[in-house]
C-alpha cells in the first residue's frame, strides 16, 4: 500500500544529485530517527496515517467482497478483518518502530538475518507492483469506459484505449519518479482528498437514484450457496489486504514518540480506513452489479459526473503509484548488493517493468484475478507478523541490539549463518503452506477448517508455534541470534 | 561528482554517528503498557468478533 515517510530531502535535480539523493535516502532511510526528529504529535500521525490509509484500490478491495456477500453482511464482514488484520500488523511492526526509531524492513533482521530481512523487501515490492498494476489498470478501464459512454470510441475500442491509457500514465509516472523526492513529496493529502471526493460523490449519487434498498437488496454475483463461507471469504479478503500494511508501519509510525501515541491512529487509519472506504467498493458494485470500479464510476455517475471523478482518480492513482513505486525504489537500493552499483533509473525500471508488462499484455487476467493477488498478500504477510511478534515480544523481550540492525558482518548479532535465519524462513515457509492449504490463492478452492477459522488468523497462530520451537530448541543452543544480549 | 567507494564511506561515517547518538536510553521511545496491550486486543480481536456475530445475526 502507499507509504508516506515525510523526510525526503530537497535536492536540485541534476542526474549525478539523484543519483546521490536516492542512495542517501536508501542508507539514511533506513537508519534510526532521533528523538529530537520525531516531531509528530497525536493529531499529525492521525493526519499523515489517515491520508496514508485512504487509497483508491479500496474500492476495488469492496467490488470484490461484493462478489461474495450482501451489502450488510459485507459492512461487518470488512470492517471487522480490516481491524483484525490491522491488530496483527500493529503488534508485529510498531513498536519495535517505534521504540528504536527505525523501519520495518530494519526490523525484520533479527527475525530473518541481516541479509534475509531482503525478503522484506522482496515481499513490499510485490505488494507494490500488484497494488500498482490495480490502480493503473482501473484508470485506464475507467477512461476507456468514460470514451464509450460519450460516444467518442466504440465499445470495440475498449481493451486498446485502456492499454494505451495505462501505458501513456505510466511513462508519466516514471518521469516523475525519476525527478526525485521532490516531484513524490506531499502528495498523500491531495491523494486522500482526490479518492474521498470520488468516493462520496458516487455514494451521494448511488443513494439519490437507488436509495438504500436498491443497496441492500443487491445479489453477490459468486455467491457459494453456503452463506457461512462466503462471510469467511469476505472476511478474509480484509483481513489479507489490511495485512500488506505491514511494509509500511515504520515509515510513518517511527515519527512517534511513544507506542501508545500510535497504537489509534494505526488501527483506526489505516486498518479501518481502508474497510470503510471499502464498503462504497462493496455498496456501488451490488447495486451495479459489477465489481469492476471503472465500470461502476460511470454507471452511478453518468457522463459528466463520472467525467468529474474518473479525473480525481487518474490524480489520486498517479500519486499514489508515484509514491509506491518511490518507496520500492528505496527499498530495493536497501539491498547491500544492489546498493552502489544499481543505478537509480535502472532501480525504477526494475520496479516498473511488471506493471508495463501487466498493463500492456495481461490487463484481463490480470483483473480477472484481482482476489488471487489479494489472498496472496494474506499468504505473505501473516506469516511474517507471526515470526516478528513471536521473536520481539517472547523471545526478545522488547530488546534489540541497535547497532547489529546496520551490520552486515559475522560480528553483527543478527547474521546467524550466512545472514540468513533459517527458523525465521522454515516456520514462513510452513505458514505458506498452511494458507495455500486452507485458502488457495490461485483456485480459491478451501478446505472444511477455512469457513470455521479463516486462512490469515491460523496461519500466524501455526506460524508462530513453529517459529517459537524452532528458536527455543534449534537457534538459542546454538547461540546464533543474539538471544543471550540481556546476560552480555 | 564522489565515486561509489567514497560515497559509501560517507554513508559508514554517518551511521556511525547517529548510531553514537542513539546509544542513549532517552533514545528508545516507549513502549506499550498491559493497558495498551488490552485496549489494542480489544479493538483489534473482541471488537470484530462482535461486529461478526451482529452481521451474522442480522444477515
Amino acid at each position: 500500500m502507499s507509504a508516506t515517510n515525510g523526510e525526503a530531502t530537497a535536492t536540485p535535480p541534476t542526474k549525478g544529485s539523484i543519483e546521490r539523493e536516492a542512495l542517501h535516502q536508501a542508507a539514511e532511510g533506513s537508519w534510526p530517527v532521533l528523538p529530537q526528529e520525531r516531531n509528530w504529535g497525536t493529531l499529525g500521525l492521525y493526519a499523515v496515517t489517515l491520508s496514508a490509509g485512504i487509497a483508491a484500490w479500496s474500492y476495488s478491495i469492496g467490488g470484490a467482497v461484493s462478489w461474495y456477500l450482501n451489502a450488510t453482511m459485507g459492512t461487518f464482514a470488512m470492517i471487522a478483518g480490516a481491524l483484525v488484520g490491522m491488530y496483527f500488523v500493529t503488534l508485529a511492526a510498531m513498536p519495535i518502530s517505534v521504540k528504536y526509531g527505525i523501519d520495518t524492513i530494519a526490523a525484520c533482521k533479527p527475525q530473518y538475518g541481516s541479509y534475509g530481512s531482503a525478503f522484506g523487501i522482496a515481499a513490499q515490492y510485490l505488494s507494490i507492483v500488484g497494488w500498482n498494476c490495480i490502480l493503473i489498470i482501473l484508470l485506464g478501464r475507467a477512461t476507456a469506459n468514460i470514451l464509450v459512454a460519450g460516444g467518442v470510441i466504440g465499445e470495440g475500442s475498449t481493451y486498446i484505449i485502456s492499454v494505451i491509457v495505462t501505458l501513456i500514465t505510466l511513462a508519466i509516472v516514471y518521469f516523475m519518479v525519476i525527478g526525485g523526492a521532490d516531484s513524490v513529496r506531499n502528495n498523500s493529502v491531495w491523494i486522500a482528498f482526490a479518492v474521498v471526493l470520488a468516493g462520496i460523490l458516487v455514494l451521494v449519487v448511488l443513494l439519490a437514484k437507488e436509495g438504500w434498498g436498491t443497496v441492500s437488496a443487491g445479489k453477490p454475483a459468486y455467491a457459494s450457496g453456503d452463506l457461512h463461507l462466503d462471510f469467511t471469504l469476505g472476511f478474509e479478503i480484509l483481513v489479507a489486504t489490511v495485512l500488506s500494511w505491514w511494509p509500511y508501519m515504520g515509515g510513518v509510525m517511527r515519527m512517534g514518540k511513544s507506542s501508545r501515541q500510535a497504537m489509534m491512529p494505526a488501527m483506526i487509519c489505516l486498518g479501518m480506513i481502508t474497510g470503510v472506504i471499502a464498503l462504497i467498493g462493496l455498496y456501488a458494485s451490488l447495486a451495479v452489479g459489477d465489481p469492476d470500479p471503472s465500470v461502476f464510476f460511470v454507471d452511478v455517475l453518468g457522463l459528466w459526473m463520472g467525467i468529474i471523478a474518473i479525473a480525481f482518480i487518474a490524480l489520486a492513482n498517479i500519486g499514489t503509484a508515484i509514491v509506491g513505486i518511490y518507496a520500492s525504489a528505496i527499498g530495493l537500493k536497501q539491498i547491500p548488493a544492489l546498493q552502489y552499483r544499481l543505478s537509480y533509473r535502472w532501480t525504477i525500471l526494475i520496479v516498473m517493468a511488471p506493471v508495463i508488462a501487466v498493463c500492456a499484455f495481461l490487463q484481463t487476467p490480470f483483473m480477472d484475478h484481482i482476489l488471487t493477488f489479494m489472498y496472496f498478500l494474506g499468504l505473505v504477510f501473516a506469516p511474517i507478523c507471526a515470526v516478528q511478534i513471536v521473536d520481539y515480544y517472547v523471545f526478545r523481550k522488547n530488546i534489540l541490539h541497535l547497532p547489529s540492525l546496520f551490520d552486515y558482518s559475522k560480528q553483527g548479532k543478527y547474521f546467524f549463518w550466512a545472514g540468513l535465519n533459517p527458523a525465521g524462513f522454515i516456520a514462513t515457509a510452513v505458514g505458506f503452506g498452511l494458507y495455500y492449504w486452507l485458502l488457495n490463492p490461485v483456485t480459491y478452492a478451501q478446505h472444511y477448517p477455512f469457513k470455521w477459522v479463516s486462512a490469515s488468523v491460523p496461519t500466524i497462530i501455526v506460524t508462530g508455534i513453529v517459529y517459537a520451537l524452532l528458536t527455543r530448541f534449534w537457534i538459542i543452543p546454538m547461540h546464533k541470534g543474539g538471544y543471550d544480549l540481556k546476560k552480555t | 561528482m564522489a565515486t561509489r567507494d567514497e560515497e559509501r564511506k560517507e554513508l559508514e561515517a554517518l551511521l556511525a554517528e547517529r548510531l553514537k547518538l542513539a546509544d542513549d536510553p532517552s533514545y528508545e521511545g516507549e513502549l506499550l503498557s498491559g493497558s495498551d496491550h488490552l485496549l489494542l486486543f480489544t479493538v483489534g480481536i473482541i471488537v470484530p468478533i462482535v461486529l461478526l456475530v451482529i452481521g451474522w445475526v442480522v444477515k
